[in-house]
């Protein structure tokens, strides 16, 4: 998502009518846009799939068709007789445009300025798979050549003397920023003109031919590593300016011609449309739909629209990509819901009910629930606990108090009482919830499991109560239990059994060690208990 | 009200201590101490009689005076006493006094006592003779014996004053967001949604790649998910469904569509991380079920890499759905949001054009809160061809729905930080009122 600031001034000056906030506002938002105001600015919320909407121009194109006020419309393009010649291996790909007779004003410059860094970001991918340059054409002597090379010295945009190329990657702002998308390579891509480099891409332009408010005439070039999206950049960047000013003159690049300004034809059946969307359209009725929307429509009937796709839509992958644009068109508040007759029978899942059973005896046995995130650390998933356990470790975590996934759910049970110690006593809480361990044997490595904790803390805590408690659960599941004891090291030795099921270890109980209640600072008794409720739902 | 103590009991059948030495005396005889101490209680009667002024001692005689040949065949004042308070509980103050001082009666809330003529009979016939027990005292507490004999007819139970505060007890409880939670999951049930569960470690293919997610998509990156350290890679599923998402991926398959152009690379592919989205068990589900029509859904828990404050939390849960039938349409898809946002009673929706990778075309939903104005609550769509065609899913359309539960949520349980909802606050939880 990208916000997009405009003046609203110089938006509707664009679009060519007079609106209040309200109609912009509704307007924007069936075309897809949340938009908020403060003065004169307005912040237009734009959707990745609508990188042709980055700048103002755009979007005042956008309302045109939706408006009905205009049509796309061809665009002419004549030869400026430039070319480019050779390659590079690092950033394969390159496109560019001549336009002529700009009248460089500031909207235009800041709109410039604006959807360089917005596609940069998106389609550019922070400029690793596009990048721009922009040059005042007069500035530029051709031939031009593409080639990369070990080294080379220019001035580049905002210096005043020659650098050389590891100068500029550790000294310049924009070559420290980038520097990066440069670390494997020994040689680096350049674009020459007769003087010498107008363009060190992804990195920075040339001083030389830097855009001046004298600029009359501009030179785009759009390098990167994939073909569609360095073309795609490139007309959305040359039909946004036009909307303005300027014509556009196409440069020849080995052998092929840019700008490719050409419409895309596109046949759709009438029927794949009322199939989707189930607002029973006439041919006539959808052709307005795509009018509205930004397409031309060569003709239509017999159940087949011709549509033409502009050069500065990026998203068109499928027909339900025009589809989608047909409902737009159509207004989506103009769209009548309809209740799908699908007569289904719902449930919880075979883990839900029984999990909602758990829960329902727990708080019968006069326990508090409590909710705790699945991440934690080590420190309280395993040291606090005086244990070492193995578990799921986040390579980028937040912060270290949330860099594993918890394997059990007492130490978040022992994190809740230690935060509540003037609160009155006894307290009894609980947490029913899902844990994660590894486990080599599944697809993704590691196992949810689902568990259940209780702790008790009082003055005279109880191990006999606990036990009672236990057998309640065990009992009102259905379930014979026997218990063994058995040490673990957070329970006070001899204090602590574990819990059996058809043979089966389920779990175990005990009184909290102090060493463990020192780690927690809690400072009275804890009986706690744990069962994996997995185990006890396999059959 | 007094009765008398054993002692007092004793003296009134046997006659005061003091009393008793006169009565030896009074027939003349001269007698030695040391006789006389042998008697039971002729201690206590020697010190009162030589305090009443009965006896003189002199050595080891005693000898009675004739203060004392007076009193011999006269009624003391105590014996009277004795009497009165045995008879009635009372007697005058003085006597009171005395009497207790002497230990002979003792202060108490007891029951009239029996006359000594009736006391063998009544005996035999405990619990019959109403009239004979005469009810003056209040109960504080009715027992077992009471109910069982049928004593408490004959008292009345002191007044309880039911105005007094009484000790704060908390109940066990639910959490408060569990509880909302638990009531929505009832409305999909209602609605006839089936949940299905998922991992929360996924691998990328379920999570991103069978989503038609590009795999250089910014949002895959480690400013946008949890990637894992350990376990790193996990196993991709059948062969065959692995094939048809790479060449959807590289160019579209058999879909009609451009796909992403881009190299499908499977090592990317089994990449695992915290899921960042609940679309990946739609995606699994859809795979189990197959090309049959059916509602499912899920409340459960994703990552995303977001610093925590008070509106964003690393984990937090995402309410999700699939309706899968033939022949649903966009209109089906609006109808179906707006049953839903009825059911948990927050009306009409206003719908937006949305955008999500996995759906074309994708809906907003929209309603309106009295205080926060119109919110987006609802994320949906029609799955797209290039998801459901590698599934397996070729005869049935799917819509996909998601809604904003953190955020109804805490405006339900009236918080404002996120954080609230997983709160380690005993005292709020005990206190939060039932939803």
């Amino acid at each position: 998502m990208a916000i997009v600031e405009v003046s609203k001034k110089d938006l509707l000056n664009l679009v060519g009518r007079k609106m209040p906030d309200e109609e912009i506002e509704e307007k924007l938002f069936l075309l897809k846009c949340e938009v908020e105001f403060e003065g004169d600015t307005a912040s237009v919320e734009v959707n990745p799939d609508r990188p042709d909407m980055l700048s103002v121009e755009g979007i005042a194109r956008a309302m045109r068709n939706f408006l009905e006020i205009s049509l796309p419309t061809k665009y002419a393009v004549s030869d400026s007789k430039v070319s480019i010649k050779g390659s590079s291996q690092i950033r394969p790909f390159i496109a560019g445009a001549v336009i002529k007779n700009v009248n460089l004003t500031d909207e235009l410059v800041k709109s410039l300025m604006q959807i360089q860094e917005k596609l940069h970001l998106s389609l550019g991918r922070k400029r690793k798979k596009v990048a721009i340059g922009v040059h005042d054409f007069d500035m530029i002597k051709p031939p031009l050549e593409y080639k990369d090379v070990e080294d080379a010295s220019f001035v580049p945009l905002g210096e005043s003397r020659e650098m050389i190329v590891s100068q500029i990657l550790e000294e310049h702002p924009k070559g420290m920023d980038y520097a990066h998308l440069l670390e494997r390579w020994r040689i680096y891509p350049m674009i020459y003109d007769k003087e010498g480099v107008i363009s060190f891409p992804p990195i920075i332009n040339s001083e030389r031919t830097k855009v001046t408010e004298k600029t009359k005439n501009l030179f785009i070039d759009v390098t990167g590593t994939d073909l569609r999206s360095v073309e795609q950049v490139l007309n959305i960047l040359v039909t946004s300016v036009v909307e303005r000013s300027g014509v556009i003159e196409s440069i020849r690049i080995n052998r092929k011609k840019y700008p490719n300004l050409d419409f895309e034809k596109r046949i759709i059946q009438l029927e794949d449309i009322n199939e989707l969307l189930g607002i029973g359209l006439k041919e006539g009725e959808a052709a307005k739909c795509f009018e509205r929307t930004g397409y031309n429509v060569l003709k239509f009937k017999g159940g087949k629209l011709e549509v033409l796709i502009p050069p500065y839509r990026a998203d068109i992958l499928h027909d339900v990509d025009l589809i989608e644009d047909v409902a737009i068109g159509y207004g989506y508040n103009n769209i009548k819901p309809i209740l799908p007759k699908l007569s289904t029978i719902g449930s919880l899942s075979k883990k839900g009910k029984f999990t909602r059973k758990v829960r329902d005896l727990m708080v019968g046995l006069g326990f508090q629930e409590v909710s705790n995130l699945v991440l934690t650390s080590k420190e309280n998933d395993s040291v606090k606990m005086k244990l070492h356990k193995e578990s799921v470790e986040i390579l980028n975590p937040v912060s270290n108090e949330y860099d594993i996934c918890r394997t059990w759910l007492l130490p978040g049970l022992l994190k809740v009482l230690a935060a509540n110690k003037h609160v009155y006593y006894p307290q009894l809480v609980f947490e029913v919830g899902d844990c994660v361990i590894l486990d080599e044997e599944k697809d993704v490595r590691t196992k949810t499991v689902r568990k259940l904790s209780g702790a008790v803390i009082k003055d005279t805590a109880n191990l006999t109560e606990m036990r009672s408690m236990i057998e309640a659960i065990l009992k009102n599941l259905g379930l014979k239990y026997e218990i063994k004891p058995f040490n673990h090291d957070f329970f006070i030795k001899t204090r602590s059994g574990d819990i059996f099921v058809n043979n089966k270890n389920i779990g175990f109980f005990g009184e909290i060690n102090p060493e463990v209640l020192n780690n927690w600072m809690l400072d009275r008794p804890v009986i706690g208990f744990e069962i994996d409720l997995e185990r006890i739902m396999e059959k | 009200m007094y009765r008398l103590t054993e002692e007092g009991s004793g003296y009134l059948r046997g006659g005061l201590p003091e009393k008793r030495i006169l009565n030896l005396l009074s027939k003349g005889v001269k007698t030695d101490l040391t006789e006389i101490r042998n008697i039971p209680g002729a201690n206590i009667g020697l010190g009162w009689a030589r305090k009443k002024g009965w006896i003189v001692i002199e050595g080891s005689e005693v000898e009675i005076t004739d203060k004392g040949v007076e009193v011999v065949l006269t009624e003391q004042e105590e014996e009277k006493a004795l009497k009165e308070v045995e008879s009635s509980g009372v007697t005058n103050e003085d006597m009171i006094k005395l009497l207790l001082s002497r230990k002979l009666i003792e202060e108490g809330k007891f029951l009239k006592p029996i006359p000594k003529e009736k006391k063998s009979f009544f005996g035999k016939v405990f619990g019959k003779k109403k009239e004979t027990i005469e009810e003056i005292r209040e109960i504080k507490q009715l027992t077992p014996e009471m109910i069982r004999t049928g004593s408490w007819k004959s008292k009345s139970l002191r007044k309880y004053d039911v105005t007094t505060p009484a000790p704060t007890i908390y109940p066990g409880k639910k959490q408060p967001y569990m509880q909302v939670i638990d009531e929505i999951k009832e409305k999909l049930i209602g609605l006839g949604f089936e949940e299905m569960k998922g991992p929360l470690v996924e691998t990328n293919f379920w999570n991103m790649d069978a989503l038609f997610i590009p795999q250089d998509h910014p949002a895959r990156g480690i400013h946008d998910v949890l990637i894992l350290k350990n376990p790193v890679k996990g196993m991709l599923p059948d062969q065959n469904l692995v094939a048809r998402v790479k060449a959807t991926h590289e160019g579209g398959w058999v879909t009609d569509s451009r796909g992403w152009g881009d190299v499908w690379d499977e090592d990317k592919a089994s990449q695992l991380l915290m899921r960042s989205q609940t679309t990946p068990v739609s995606a699994r589900t859809l795979v189990e079920k197959g090309d049959v029509p059916g509602k499912y859904f899920t409340i459960d828990r994703v990552y995303r890499y977001d610093v925590i404050d008070a509106t964003h939390l690393p984990e937090f849960k995402q309410l999700e759905g699939i309706v899968v039938g033939e022949n649903l349409t966009l209109r089906h898809l609006f109808g179906f949001i707006q049953e839903l946002s009825d059911a948990l009673g927050l009306g009409k929706v206003r719908f937006k054009p949305g955008y999500f990778p996995f759906t074309e075309p994708s809906t907003e939903g929209y309603i309106r809160h009295p205080k926060f104005g119109w919110i987006e609550v609802f994320a949906a769509g029609i799955f797209r061809p290039e998801v459901v065609r590698p599934l397996g899913i070729e005869k049935m359309t799917v819509l996909a729905w998601g809604f904003g539960l953190g955020r109804m949520a805490m405006i339900k349980l009236g918080i404002d930080d996120i954080r609230m909802l997983y709160s380690n606050d005993l005292k709020w939880l005990r206190e939060k009122e039932l939803l």
